[in-house]
């Protein structure tokens, strides 16, 4: 620097030795290594004193989770009683009029209600068969069959098969004799020229999906399990396939599909 | 400092053999008084060791913290009552006029540069000067600081620190004159 004098600034230097005492060196170094060491004293004490909080944390969070997954699944594979919202529904329930129709085939499990407007067409049905059996005039049935109004709305539901199904009575009478196990469907189909037809019909075309539709899915699905367990394992899966059909994202239980 | 910051602790031995001089003789010029220099030495140094963290370069090493000991300075003053006089008329900045006397050159402080007597002489001679003078003197000569970086320390301007240089560099040749 021209400021100063260099003469004067290398005398200065000569004369200047001073010096901080020993002890105060000393301190002063050892205030320095301490402070060198805190980070790394602290960056430990950070992750130990968190390491717990954050395995807790963890491990409930773990837990939550495995108990809401299991929570979720039970309803499905080990209940079987709860029901997954399905929507849309693939197949809108018939008219109450088939319903009606085809409950003589399921009265054992339909309403009690259903049951009793039921009574006509059941008793038209015994009544005709009794008279094929007995070879008496097929004619005798036709008006109690009249009488009891069974459902003409049904034709208008299904008029082609209605009009398959139109045959007279006295075919009806012959084919009934000739076949008693499907006595109910042709007797129903005497009770007129459309509207006995119905009944028929939808027995025969969907007998299984009728059950879906006047059943829960969880009493269809008792019913298959039933049929598993006493061995029907074919007729079960066919009841199955159906109930897939019309509850296709109903969670079926896994014993049944196997 | 930045090896230090990063946990280079042999950096700091190293930092601080380097300024342990320079720091306490600048504190024992000004104070006068040993303990008191001590004291304030050992202040700068901790709050160097405290600030080593968050320690950014802005400036050389030199003048941070030498900046550190002259407002250290300025509190120790403060804490006895005591303000530094500029006994620089005002206005009398920056002038390039050299102080009088001038003295018999260079060779009266060389030739009695070997003597102890001479170097006690000096030291007696800075004593006497003004703070201000004496601070520009010992921050240019300690420190090895220039115009710009006193004057930033100082917080006054560069012709200011020019000019107490100048004025304290005549008193201190003056004043060694009577050893020639």
């Amino acid at each position: 620097m021209s400021e100063i004098d260099p003469k004067l600034s290398r005398l200065y230097r000569e004369a200047s030795s001073e010096g901080p005492p020993a002890a105060l060196d000393a301190a002063i170094l050892a205030a320095a290594r301490k402070q060198i060491a805190k980070p790394q004293r602290r960056a430990r004490s950070f992750w130990v004193r968190w390491m717990a909080p954050a395995s807790a944390l963890a491990t409930l969070v773990v837990a939550v989770s495995i108990a809401f997954l299991v929570e979720r699944e039970r309803p499905e594979t080990l209940d079987g009683t709860a029901i997954r919202e399905v929507s849309p529904r693939p197949q809108s329930p018939p008219p109450a009029h088939i319903t009606e129709t085809t409950k003589p085939k399921a009265a054992d499990s339909a309403a009690p209600a259903a049951a009793e407007r039921k009574e006509a067409p059941a008793a038209a049905d015994r009544a005709t068969v009794e008279a094929a059996s007995r070879k008496d005039a097929p004619a005798a049935a036709a008006p109690a069959a009249r009488s009891a109004e069974p459902a003409p709305p049904a034709a208008q539901a299904f008029p082609a098969e209605s009009r398959a199904k139109a045959i007279t009575p006295e075919t009806a009478a012959r084919k009934t004799a000739a076949e008693p196990n499907v006595a109910g469907d042709s007797a129903i189909g005497r009770l007129g020229a459309t509207a006995p037809a119905a009944p028929a019909a939808a027995g025969k075309l969907a007998p299984t999906r009728q059950h879906g539709i006047q059943r829960s899915p969880e009493a269809w699905l008792e019913e298959i399990s039933r049929l598993k367990r006493e061995g029907s394992d074919k007729e079960a899966a066919e009841q199955l396939a159906e109930f897939r059909k019309i509850y296709p994202a109903y969670a079926v239980p896994e014993n049944l599909l196997k | 400092m930045l090896a230090y910051r990063n946990g280079d602790g042999t950096a700091f031995d190293v930092l601080y053999g380097r300024w342990r001089g320079p720091l306490y003789r600048y504190f024992l010029r000004q104070c006068g008084h040993s303990g008191h220099a001590d004291e304030l030495f050992q202040d700068v140094f901790m709050r160097v060791i405290g600030a080593a963290t968050n320690y950014e370069p802005t400036a050389r090493f030199s003048t941070w913290v030498f900046r550190i000991a002259h407002n250290r300075l300025v509190d120790h003053w403060r804490k006895l009552g005591r303000e530094p006089v500029d006994p620089l008329p005002a206005g009398d900045i920056g002038d390039d006029r050299e102080p009088a006397p001038p003295g018999p050159e260079d060779s009266a402080p060389d030739r009695q540069a070997e003597s102890r007597e001479l170097g006690v002489a000096l030291m007696a001679a800075l004593n006497e000067l003004p703070e201000v003078q004496r601070e520009a003197f010992l921050l240019a000569e300690e420190g090895g600081l220039t115009l710009e970086e006193i004057a930033s320390i100082s917080g006054v301007g560069r012709e200011t620190i020019k000019s107490r240089l100048r004025y304290a560099t005549a008193k201190l040749r003056n004043k060694l004159e009577s050893w020639r």
